[in-house]
């Protein structure tokens, strides 16, 4: 479903993903971690064709993501971590004209839209102006929009940050009820709990390289010791283990 | 006072960062100041032209009631400047919930607030209120101390404004908050700013008749309870045969800014944190009748991607303060200038070609440059206004073509309504013959459609929509950017000035031969390229941010 060959982007001097060479299958639930500046978000804006690549290859469906932009684009759906929207439309506004610029027939977009916003708890502020609306708030707003096209792949960038505890579980459901109707996801997040709970397989990147990737058991038998959390995996995968230890003393 | 120390040192790092760090801040403030010293340059001339068509002598009182148009219009701006300014800082600066909700007294939160306010607005004291006074001071050759003393003097004069208006926004705040009272700031604010923006463009276009214009018809108040006139009185005192006392007002300054200040303290310890809580509390809800509005227009105009780009762009437009206010004021330009001329004609007689023709060009022109301008955040700012949303489109399935047309589109439907209203009431004031009237809208609309499609192709270019990775790569941009502004201002006046030429040669009663028509029907074909042109170099464009 994702297909990725030697995927390259450079700023400047800095390399901010680095020949990344993955597949993700359809249905599947990919996670994808990383420090911060690790490369998470550059790749996530590479697939879903807001920055090009300077080097490299990546395919969504079997469409290019560069020649096909557009086909790409008609099948996949994109949550930022930062929530830019248009502040002067109120909330179903704007969800209506994101299932029009995805032609969905408006009486289907209508109720999936109706649904989406009682499961996210917004059907009272759905017309109120987006600039009324919390972070959180406009997160939802964000992830109603980006269900309603219903896409066969979505991309997802710290999906459940800002959330409160009950809508971030409403999401890991429907993340994974999505998943089991045949949608691939592609999730970056720093919440370890999530990722080792939810994910199906995981990606770990470090400084614009990945360094692991599978599922949590093929993760462990990486690792020094096989009875490892993801956190202790992530830590040693990314250098971490130091700092963590220097924490230790400094709280002795 | 040691914490507000620390605060206005931060403040002071963080604004030094972004020169040394952000190399496009640089450019930036670089085109700035050259805007500010167009600015400055403009108003002293202005001055210039005032004194010098007061022809003003030493003694004489049209001095005080001259110079205080001057600080009227200063302080207008000042008065705007200060109310967008504490509306930013005091409630909308995203470090202000930090700051409150540290444990710092709101009143030293609000006095570094205030500090920013007034460092914020010192510019707009140096640009509209120092050049009148340079221009007086040459004039009559003023000492070095005449120009030392405007410093403070004006310094004084800006705390008191700010001052001023910082307790009344707190105060409002506090006690009438709600959306619309906001917004009503807001908007206030922002008519000021233009209008005053409009009066200086017009000064500069034509220095002497705005003078006669502000001497004959202006009359502002000269009361001794306004503060700018206090800084008038105590400047004229420095005239050599003056019997003013610059001690009474200087004092008088000094002892208000100072308790303005400190006043503002114990109302900010009282008010602030409260005011701040109730402006996070004012949710901006849709009303009932607009919403049943917007079920209307889905219905009418269906769905579909470029329906859906031409609805998402008009609910933006119209509901962004700053484009309705532009549109407002135009209005009230162009029926400013239509009763006038409406007089001028009844009392000709409407027969005196001498009067109706200049009189037809000036007002056809202004109606289609207004009418231009009046689209131009549809065309020029549309995608420029889409910056920070611009991922949506992005990441959707959007094609370039699509994107264009959407933008086009929506900014011709605009305009070629408000021209047209405009020129039906037109060829009613000139008595235009009935069967010319198609003739004429036809090629106002194609001619606006064409002006729409080149403004909206300039906006799509990437230094002036300031999108996407190759406007950030490129060093260039602000020169490319102001070459631009000239090349669209002139496209502009080229591509409106068919209209007129058709206009003068229907007027002017010439026989309409064949040539004419052949000229005329050449000129519309050069506008229908121009608007392919534009579609083709705006699609090319919007490959290059979409891509």
């Amino acid at each position: 479903m994702i297909t990725t060959t030697n995927l390259t982007k450079l700023f400047g001097k800095l390399t901010a993903v680095d020949r990344l060479t993955m597949q993700i299958e359809s249905g599947e639930l990919f996670g994808f971690l990383g420090p911060n500046g690790a490369g998470k978000t550059t790749t996530i804006n590479l697939l879903t064709g807001l920055i090009r690549p300077t080097q490299g290859t990546a395919a969504i469906c079997g469409y290019d993501i560069q020649s096909e932009a557009i086909q790409t684009k008609s099948v996949t759906g994109l949550m930022p971590d930062t929530p830019y929207l248009y502040d002067t439309l109120t909330g179903r506004q704007y969800v209506r004209f994101m299932a029009d610029l995805y032609e969905i027939p408006s009486e289907r977009s209508e109720k999936r839209m109706e649904e989406l916003l009682e499961m996210l708890d917004l059907v009272d502020s759905g017309n109120e102006l987006i600039k009324s609306y919390s972070y959180g708030m406009q997160k939802k707003i964000l992830l109603t929009a980006v269900l309603v096209h219903e896409p066969r792949v979505l991309f997802l960038d710290e999906p459940t940050s800002g959330l409160d505890p009950k809508s971030a579980r409403t999401v890991k459901e429907i993340l994974r009820l999505l998943c089991d109707r045949g949608c691939t996801v592609f999730m970056s997040t720093h919440i370890l709990e999530i990722a080792e709970r939810v994910c199906d397989r995981i990606g770990i990147i470090n400084k614009g390289k990945l360094v692991a990737v599978g599922t949590m058991d093929e993760l462990r038998q990486t690792s020094t010791a096989t009875d490892r959390n993801l956190e202790e995996i992530f830590l040693e995968l990314t250098g971490s283990v130091e700092d963590r230890e220097m924490v230790k003393i400094l709280s002795e | 006072m040691h914490t507000l120390a620390i605060l206005l040192k931060i403040s002071w790092y963080g604004w030094t960062n972004g020169f040394r760090y952000v190399s496009n801040e640089k450019r930036k403030k670089a085109v700035e100041i050259i805007g500010f010293f167009v600015l400055i340059a403009a108003l002293y001339w202005l001055g210039r032209a005032l004194f010098g068509a007061a022809e003003i002598q030493l003694g004489d009182p049209t001095i005080v009631s001259t110079i205080n148009i001057f600080m009227t219009l200063g302080v207008c701006v000042i008065i705007k400047d200060s109310m967008a300014g504490a509306m930013k800082q005091l409630y909308e600066a995203p470090d202000t919930s930090l700051l409150l909700s540290s444990p710092l007294p709101p009143s030293t939160v609000f006095g570094f607030k205030f500090i920013q306010i007034i460092t914020g607005n010192s510019l707009s004291m140096v640009i509209w209120i120092f050049p009148p006074w340079f221009a007086l001071g040459q004039l009559f050759h003023m000492p070095w101390h005449f120009y030392l003393a405007l410093l403070p003097a004006c310094f004084c004069l800006l705390v008191i404004v700010a001052g001023a208006i910082s307790i009344l926004t707190m105060l409002i705040v506090r006690f009438f908050s709600s959306g619309l009272m906001i917004r009503i700031l807001k908007i206030l604010g922002s008519t000021i700013g233009l209008a005053a923006g409009f009066l200086i463009a017009v000064s500069f276009l034509a220095p002497d008749l705005a003078a006669q214009f502000a001497l004959v018809r202006l009359k502002v108040p000269e009361s001794d309870w306004l503060p700018h006139v206090w800084v008038a009185k105590m400047m004229m005192a420095w005239l050599p045969e003056s019997k003013m006392s610059a001690l009474r007002w200087a004092s008088q300054l000094l002892g208000v800014s100072a308790g303005i200040s400190v006043l503002s303290l114990p109302i900010a310890s009282k008010v602030y944190y409260r005011s701040w809580e109730y402006a996070r509390r004012v949710e901006v809800k849709v009303d009932r009748k607009w919403k049943k509005r917007s079920g209307n227009a889905n219905f009418l105009l269906g769905r579909g991607k470029i329906r859906a780009m031409l609805v998402k762009d008009f609910r933006v437009f119209v509901r962004d303060r700053k484009q309705v206010t532009t549109v407002v004021i135009l209005t009230l330009i162009a029926i400013v200038s239509m009763v006038p001329a409406a007089s001028e004609i009844r009392d000709s007689g409407g027969a005196d070609r001498g009067v109706v023709i200049p009189l037809y060009i000036g007002l056809g022109f202004q109606i289609m440059i207004i009418s231009v301008m009046a689209t131009l955040g549809f065309t020029w700012g549309g995608f420029k206004a889409e910056a920070k949303t611009w991922w949506i489109l992005k990441s959707s399935p959007v094609s370039p073509g699509l994107l264009f047309k959407s933008k086009i589109l929506i900014a011709t439907c605009c305009s070629v309504v408000f021209t047209n209203v405009w020129f039906f009431m037109w060829l009613n004031l000139f008595r235009v013959s009935f069967e010319l009237w198609l003739p004429i809208l036809i090629v106002t609309t194609i001619t606006t459609t064409a002006v729409i499609s080149f403004n909206t192709a300039m906006g799509a270019l990437p230094w002036v929509a300031e999108i996407g990775e190759s406007y950030r790569d490129s060093r260039r941009m602000p020169v490319m950017r102001i070459v631009t502004i000239f090349f669209a201002i002139a496209g502009n006046a080229v591509l409106l000035s068919p209209v007129l030429v058709w206009g003068v040669v229907v007027l002017g009663g010439e026989s309409i031969s064949v040539l004419k028509l052949l000229g005329i029907a050449a000129t519309l074909v050069v506008l229908i390229g121009v608007w392919g042109l534009s579609y083709l170099s705006g699609k090319r464009s919007l490959r290059k941010l979409l891509y």
